[in-house]
């Protein structure tokens, strides 16, 4: 019935949906090229944080000040190409949560610093640890003095050695076994590596898009901004922040110069109208990344002057947020979840 | 006509249906779908099914598995049956994104057993003599059966006629791929000839089957057929207990003398036949039901004639229709929630929905609506003067670019979901896959 209103034009038949593409390969590749050198440096950026830590400590001066303050930054921006890797022991550890939970409940950790905690953990404690609990530590003053009291000290030392241990928890759990596991694991349905990618990655691109950028722009709130609400707020760092998550980001989509979702996308001939569907999300990416790029020093303040500069980043990532949701998972043919359908 | 093709029907139908709800059970499905998420989309009509409770949702599962059993074992087998069809279908009724076309035929199916006499033999109720055994049925009681499966796989076998299905091998093109690693033909799913082999043996297989199992000569060929096919696509695809319902119901086709052999293998006594005299009917006003039903059952598939435009891209007319693996679809949609003074609030879907729910609002227009007076009741709530709700959606169809699929201007929140054509959505563009 249809038949007739056909507009197809040539018919290939021969030509190969998929070449021979392996998928384990791609796993491999991403693992060795992505995956593992982001928690890398993002481990050996937390023992520079330390060590930066104790040397405040043992003696906290303006230069042991800044030093701690510097490396921060760095471990900071360092987590952000790990936040969208939330797969297999990352998951199990609820590294996210742990380790970037944001906007920071300002009340609960002064209230901790008064009267003690017991256990980081604990659910009153959901916001008000990890990194953002570092950042306020931090960054709430300049002087060094604020910072080098006992109970400050004693919940830096905490949150650094918990976001520590989650990750050395995951680190471990790749270098002892879930490498392997990973790269066998080749399936297309929602518990495969590669579900598992294009699922995580979706969620953690849908987080800048939400969390990072249409929140503090006030698109959940009648249009009325709230620059508080942005990542990092008191070393205001939230712009290089988010720059190091698409990349991040990115880098998980293409492998960086390894085989990536990119190149499995090509080798099913995915097409995107006139071109390739991996070149369409990389533009994409890399206009999300222009409109990052194109901020004035700080997103905070530029949704205090300047929010039309916020807003195009926002259009540029709903822009891409299209393709990452439909188009590719669609192509690779990737399920998000186990229970049963009839295919529509 | 022997009764025996229908009680191997009951006895099996009954137990898959327990096998069903016990492994939907187990798979944590009876949260995941109906107690993680406060929200249910709706089939239009059926707004009116109560929701239960965490425990109510357990409890009417459990009567479900225990109906089936009765209907398996012929207990209080009208009640059964009733109480059967009349839980599994309420809980469908409680949130249609879960539309599975298996699950509208258990409906179907079990809503005739309730009328046909399938207990009067090896059945606890002649056992407990609340009803005499009888060794013949009418023969509509059978051939509804027949026609209903036949009509299954006859039209989802029309619905692949079609130009992404014939000449495209959409969507297996993009599935097979996908399943390349299927044990030894999966190296073959790479190449796009292998989907095109699959989409047309597929659309033959479905249109041909029903009239091949009518056959003598060609049933066993035919049924060898049902369980290759259904084998084939239960280990390739997410369909669940699907292939396991078809080829223990296709059964049906065969002949009084199978089933009879086929009872005596499980140890039950061959039937007397000096019984199986007597010719029984049907009143004449129930077989004047059986065959408007009948004809109802291959009219509605085909409502979908009666909307302008694609049908795999607007859905109007989709569901109902033994319309399965079909169509590769995703979408996206960014809800805006307008105040009066036109500010906006952008809706993180997450906050509300669950993945599954998602996926399936976002391509699906009744869908749209329903979730559009959701959020509008709900921002109201929050003291916010909710006066409109738009969205920007973008929907994938078997491969092609995303394209925008509804007017972004209008307001979803002043719809109201119906049989109406939803002159809203927009034209389907047809570009080359």
């Amino acid at each position: 019935m249809l038949l007739a209103s056909s507009g197809c034009k040539d018919i290939t038949p021969y030509e190969p949906a998929g070449s021979s593409f392996e998928r384990e390969d791609m796993l491999r590749e991403t693992t060795q090229k992505v995956i593992l050198p982001a928690y890398a440096q993002f481990n050996a950026d937390l023992d520079q944080l330390s060590a930066d830590f104790s040397q405040f400590e043992t003696s906290p001066n303006q230069e042991s000040f800044d030093a701690l303050r510097n490396s921060f930054l760095q471990a900071y921006q360092s987590w952000q190409p790990c936040s969208p890797i939330e797969i297999g022991p990352a998951a199990e550890q609820s590294l996210r949560f742990s380790v970037n939970t944001f906007p920071l409940d300002t009340a609960q950790v002064n209230s901790n610093l008064l009267l003690g905690w017991d256990n980081l953990y604990s659910a009153q404690n959901n916001d008000a640890k990890g990194l953002p609990a570092l950042d306020y530590l931090l960054f709430i003053s300049d002087d060094f003095n604020v910072l080098a009291q006992a109970s400050r000290l004693q919940y830096f030392k905490d949150n650094l050695d918990l976001v520590t241990e989650k990750l050395v928890a995951v680190n471990d759990a790749w270098n002892n076994g879930y490498t392997e596991e990973f790269a066998l694991n080749t399936g297309t349905d929602v518990g495969s590596s590669l579900g598992l990618m294009v699922n995580e990655l979706n969620f953690d691109f849908e987080l800048i898009k939400n969390a990072k950028v249409a929140i503090p722009l006030g698109l959940k709130t009648l249009g009325v901004a709230q620059p508080e609400m942005v990542e990092a707020v008191y070393s205001d760092a939230s712009k290089d922040l988010l720059i190091q998550n698409l990349k991040g980001i990115k880098d998980l989509f293409t492998g960086a110069d390894g085989l990536g979702i990119d190149d499995y996308l090509n080798s099913l001939g995915a097409r995107y109208g006139s071109e390739n569907l991996s070149d369409a999300i990389i533009a994409r990416f890399e206009s999300c990344e222009d409109k990052a790029n194109a901020l004035g020093s700080s997103l905070k303040s530029e949704l205090e002057i300047n929010p039309s500069e916020v807003e195009a980043l926002h259009t540029e990532l709903q822009n891409l947020v299209v393709l990452l949701k439909t188009d590719m998972p669609s192509q690779l043919g990737v399920q998000i979840t186990y229970q049963d359908n009839d295919g529509d | 006509m022997s009764i025996a093709p229908l009680v191997t029907f009951r006895v099996v139908f009954g137990l898959v249906m327990f096998a069903s709800i016990v492994r939907f059970w187990l798979n944590g499905w009876i949260e995941d779908q109906y107690i993680t998420s406060d929200f249910h989309f709706k089939y239009f009509g059926f707004y009116w099914v109560p929701e239960l409770t965490d425990w109510g949702y357990y409890l009417a599962f459990a009567i479900m598995a225990l109906s089936a059993l009765g209907i398996a074992l012929g207990a209080f087998y009208r009640a059964s049956a009733l109480v059967f069809f009349v839980t599994f279908t309420g809980i469908e009724l409680i949130d249609a994104t879960y539309y599975l076309n298996h699950y509208y035929f258990v409906s179907i199916v079990s809503f005739l057993l309730v009328f046909l006499p399938a207990h009067r033999l090896h059945s606890l109720d002649v056992r407990m003599s609340l009803v005499k055994a009888q060794h013949s049925v009418p023969a509509l009681s059978i051939n509804i059966l027949k026609f209903q499966l036949g009509l299954v796989y006859f039209l989802a076998g029309v619905a692949k006629i079609n130009a992404d299905w014939l000449l495209h091998a959409m969507p297996l093109a993009i599935w097979l791929p996908a399943q390349d690693d299927f044990l030894i033909i999966g190296s073959f799913f790479q190449y796009k000839m292998t989907a095109y082999i699959f989409s047309w043996s597929g659309m033959l297989y479905d249109l041909f089957i029903p009239f091949v199992l009518l056959t003598k000569r060609f049933r066993w060929v035919g049924y060898v057929a049902v369980i290759g096919f259904h084998i084939i696509t239960w280990s390739l695809f997410q369909i669940g207990m699907f292939p396991f319902i078809m080829i223990g119901a296709t059964l049906i086709f065969f002949s009084a003398d199978f089933h009879q052999k086929l009872h005596s293998l499980f140890g039950v006594k061959l039937v007397d036949r000096s019984l199986n005299s007597a010719p029984t009917h049907f009143s004449k006003p129930f077989q004047l039901a059986l065959i408007l039903f009948a004809v109802v059952q291959l009219l509605f598939p085909m409502r979908h004639v009666v909307y302008p435009g694609n049908l795999f891209w607007h859905e109007q007319g989709y569901r109902f229709g033994w319309r399965v693996m079909l169509a590769e679809k995703a979408g996206y949609a960014q809800f805006k929630v307008e105040d009066t003074l036109g500010r906006k609030i952008y809706v993180d879907n997450r906050d509300f929905l669950t993945p599954v729910q998602e996926k399936m609002m976002s391509t699906q227009p009744d869908f749209l609506i329903q979730y559009a007076h959701f959020l509008k009741k709900h921002y109201q709530n929050q003291n916010v003067n909710a006066a409109a709700v738009k969205a920007d959606v973008f929907v994938t169809l078997n491969g092609r670019p995303s394209a925008q699929f509804i007017d972004p201007t209008v307001d979803l929140a002043s719809q109201e979901d119906g049989w109406a054509n939803k002159s809203w959505i927009l034209p389907f563009k047809t570009d080359q896959i």
